[in-house]
């Protein structure tokens, strides 16, 4: 069973994305901001991370640019997930060094072939 | 003394009156004129009316004696007769003069000239009586009453001319005609009751036989003479001064509008000055605001969009689930509610979406990504995600496709075909609904015509009128019964015109519609672009070279093969670490990187490449049967190109790395970590040298060191903020002519704008620009250079 670190701030979506991720086989592990997402990352050694952009403490730009900075959990792909839709929005995280990027609200069917697809380049 | 009765000719004391009237009107009819004059030629028409008025009055007094006979012939004296004629020229010459001036006519100014007018007339009628070699004695009471009506007469004259100088049209003839007439019976009256004062008598002038005696045949010349020189002078004065005076008149009011044009002008002038600086402050001013208005225009459809978003997000997920989990546990009824939530949220988020492409698009702000795409794939994909869509209605959908390829926004192309099909399918119903893509050139370029044709209810053509228009569907009750924003036909006519195309649309109600979308085979900005990079190439030819990083020798040979005309030098690896050490040594200008290579594949070449300083500034393209765009951009990559490629592809995209930028230094002066570095990626990926500086004394140092091409600079820093940064420059002349680019976040005042414009090449709005937009300005600058 691969596990999942989720980041997010938004308790609601959460809960709801980590429960379907769990429906469809997935370990889920939850962090609620950057900082927190940046410290599981480095212990639990996820498969794969779903970061949210707009983050308290550390935002997910900010997030994803140390994850790919560290030897730690430089491997670990990151896909960004976020309610901003605006090109400029896209543009910025995967010059933050995200691996994939996919905007809310989360279809369900096309994320998880992100996932796949980003667990299957590792 | 032997006393003589005189008698009076009727007919001729009625020529006599009329004599006085035509005099009278003649001058009456001048006044008029000459008030409007100035000068010398006022002084001439003065003499002129004068002598008319004054030859008049003299000629209905010798008329009135000719139709007077004595028993005796009288002689008279011609020096006397001439004095008399001219008493009444001068008389009449001030009366005028008074008369005519054009302004009020005072009563005292009246009574003047009537006592000099009178005073002519008095004197010529006595003088002209003194000149007959007769014996006269008078009644002073009568001498007296012919002053009296003289006076009276020539005020009356002289007050109606005044009163009706100004006046206009038929009125004014006949008043004037009423006053000529009054008027010369005042100098009629005026003579006959002088001659009726009048007695005479024999007496020894008589006798001595001086004097000329006219005989009758004479004097009717002469008086005849004298009434035709007064009448055609009358009449050639009325015609002189009708054309005259009105030309005159006009050319006096041209004159005055044009005086007071000039002094319009005069003064608009000297205001100018004041306005334009007004104005440009305020539009200055204006602009400030707009810019201000326009980023919190953007941010907030950013934040809003975010915000509906995200619960969106949860209503949504939560629903799918639930439908799934109830479908589990057999709860079939939940199902179908569950999917009216979710089907709800779906709706709401298209809706948003839909509402956030209209206010990108009328701010302007919508961007365009072109790519190639080949027709076929990308009508499939179309008919693979309306096919519900057409199915739901029992619609049949016939396709007839003519493959080929286009260079387009591939999303926006997709979005308006969705949109097209998906309206014919909705108002579709048991039909059939035919895509018909077709190779069609309009304007002069060739292009692909996409025409969606349907056998559903149609449109009048008032609803046709205002079918592209935002929030508008056919009318109120469509939006009930078929759903749907109304936004969806504005976005897709936006969007082909923003790709150089256009929707036209054919409808008949009933019997169904045809939705036509065209749009160019490339678009002209990718045409101009391409034409810059062969003017590029043919420049710097000389300094090309060319790392080719593949295990694969065959993929040497086809490289080789399809540069073989380019006249760039090609350098050869056939694995990681030899491409490695020959980046090294070669310093090439554009790396090409296989990603499946045996012991280190290409992505530990690129992230190797990346990581080394000498190295990192090389472009590298990836060429690789590996698809995936999103590792090798986030690892460094510049381009990335799937194979199989053709050679056209693979030429123009190495032409864009080869022989330029590499040597190129670019200083950016930034406090901010973030941006400095997003922008050294920028740069680098480019192909530039880029050396960071974080304040205004730091870039001076690095300037020192090594002389830029182009400067970047922001200008809120600590230490040496931009403005006193770009003072420094502009002391060493050397350093004069660097190209500096102001880019910042900072809402100039038009003092600094202005400031900074004489100096930099061009201010960058940050939050304003692309990326894509600023390297094309950097690149633009440094060609110039």
């Amino acid at each position: 069973m691969q596990t999942i670190l989720l980041v997010e701030d938004n308790e609601m979506n959460r809960d709801m994305l980590a429960r379907r991720l769990i429906r469809k086989g997935f370990s889920v592990v939850t962090a609620e901001d950057g900082q927190q997402g940046i410290d599981y990352a480095i212990e639990q050694q996820p498969a794969l991370i779903l970061m949210d952009l707009s983050l308290p403490v550390i935002d997910g730009w900010e997030a994803t640019r140390r994850l790919k900075e560290n030897a730690a959990t430089r491997h670990i792909p990151i896909i960004v997930l976020t309610a901003h839709a605006m090109k400029e929005d896209e543009e910025k995280a995967y010059q933050a060094g995200c691996d994939d990027y996919d905007t809310k609200p989360v279809i369900l069917e096309r994320l998880l072939e992100k996932i796949t697809k980003a667990l299957a380049s590792r | 003394m032997e006393h003589i009765h005189g008698s009076h000719d009727t007919i001729l004391v009625i020529f006599s009156y009329i004599v006085a009237v035509v005099a009278s009107y003649t001058v009456l009819d001048l006044v008029g004129r000459i008030s409007n004059l100035k000068g010398k030629s006022r002084l001439l028409w003065l003499l002129f009316g004068a002598g008319a008025m004054g030859m008049g009055i003299w000629s209905m007094h010798f008329v009135a004696m000719l139709a007077f006979s004595l028993p005796v012939p009288v002689a008279y004296n011609i020096v006397i007769v001439i004095v008399s004629v001219i008493a009444a020229i001068v008389g009449s010459f001030f009366a005028l003069h008074i008369v005519c001036r054009n302004t009020r006519l005072s009563l005292s100014r009246l009574l003047s000239a009537s006592a000099l007018l009178a005073t002519g007339i008095v004197a010529m009628h006595y003088i002209g009586m003194a000149a007959m070699q007769i014996g006269i004695s008078y009644n002073n009471n009568y001498v007296l009453l012919s002053v009296v009506i003289a006076f009276l007469a020539s005020f009356a004259a002289l007050w109606l001319a005044f009163f009706f100088k100004s006046g206009e049209g038929n009125i004014k003839k006949y008043a004037k005609l009423g006053s000529g007439l009054v008027m010369g019976a005042a100098i009629a009256g005026m003579h006959y009751v002088g001659m009726y004062a009048a007695h005479f008598y024999i007496d020894e002038r008589m006798a001595s036989g001086t004097g000329v005696i006219f005989n009758q045949q004479f004097l009717g010349y002469f008086i005849s003479g004298g009434t035709l020189f007064s009448l055609i002078t009358s009449l050639f004065g009325i015609y002189l001064s009708n054309k005259i005076s009105f030309k005159d008149s006009e050319i006096a009011e041209k004159t005055k509008e044009i005086y007071k044009m000039n002094e319009e002008l005069k003064e608009l002038n000297s205001n100018l000055e004041l306005l334009v600086k007004e104005r440009t402050a305020q539009l200055e001013q204006a602009h400030d605001e707009a810019i201000k208005a326009n980023m919190v225009k953007s941010k907030f459809l950013a934040n809003m969009s975010h915000e509906l978003r995200t619960p969106l997000n949860a209503i949504i997920g939560y629903s799918e689930m639930l439908a799934e989990e109830a479908e589990e546990i057999g709860e079939t009824l939940f199902v179908d509610d569950l999917s009216k939530i979710r089907n709800a949220g779906r709706h709401l988020l298209s809706l948003i979406n839909d509402i956030l492409d209209i206010s990108k698009i009328e701010a302007g702000k919508m961007e365009v990504h072109y790519e190639k795409v080949a027709i076929q794939q990308l009508v499939q994909d179309v008919i693979a995600t309306v096919r519900p869509l057409v199915d739901q209605n029992n619609n049949e959908l016939i396709t007839r496709i003519d493959d080929g390829e286009m260079t387009t926004d591939v999303t926006k192309l997709r979005q308006i075909l969705i949109n097209l099909i998906s309206n014919a399918s909705k108002f579709t119903k048991d039909g059939t609904v035919t895509l018909t893509v077709a190779e069609e050139a309009r304007k002069a370029q060739t292009g692909f015509s996409f025409r969606i044709q349907d056998t559903g209810i149609g449109m009048t053509a008032e609803q046709l009128e205002k079918l592209f228009q935002p929030f508008t569907q056919a009318d109120a009750s469509t939006t009930r019964k078929y759903g749907g924003t109304g936004l969806g036909l504005a976005i897709s006519q936006s969007f082909s015109e923003i790709l150089g195309g256009e929707i036209s649309v054919e409808s008949e109600l009933n019997v169904g519609s045809t939705f036509t979308c065209w749009l160019p085979i490339s678009s002209v900005e990718e045409l101009a672009l391409a034409n810059k990079g062969e003017v590029q190439k043919h420049e710097k030819k000389s300094k090309v070279n060319i790392l080719h990083i593949d295990d694969d020798p065959l993929n040497h040979q086809l490289m080789k093969h399809y540069l073989a005309k380019e006249d760039w030098t090609l350098a050869y690896a056939s694995n990681g670490q030899e491409g490695l050490e020959m980046a090294r040594q070669l310093q090439p200008e554009v790396i090409c990187l296989d990603i499946l290579m045996p012991s280190m594949d290409g992505w530990s070449v690129l992230t190797a490449l990346k990581n080394d300083e000498e190295l990192q500034h090389i472009p590298v393209i990836i060429w690789s049967m590996v698809k995936d765009e999103p590792l090798g951009y986030s690892l460094g990559a510049s381009e990335y190109l799937t194979k199989p490629i053709n050679k056209e592809s693979l030429v123009s995209t190495l032409e864009r790395y080869v022989a330029e930028k590499q040597q190129l230094q670019v200083l950016v002066v930034e406090d901010d970590i973030t941006t400095s570095e997003l922008m050294t990626k920028l740069l680098n990926k480019e192909g530039y040298a880029v050396t960071q500086a974080r304040n205004g004394q730091h870039a001076i140092d690095c300037v020192k060191n090594e002389k830029p091409q182009l400067i970047l600079l922001d200008l809120m820093m600590p230490e040496m903020d931009g403005f006193q940064f770009i003072n420094e420059l502009r002391e060493t002349a050397e350093w004069r002519e660097i190209p500096v680019v102001v880019v910042t976040a900072k809402t100039l005042t038009g003092e600094e704008h202005s400031k900074l414009s004489s100096y930099v090449e061009s201010i960058v709005q940050k939050g304003m620009f692309k990326h894509k937009m600023l390297l094309e300005k950097i690149e633009e600058i440094l060609i110039k250079e």
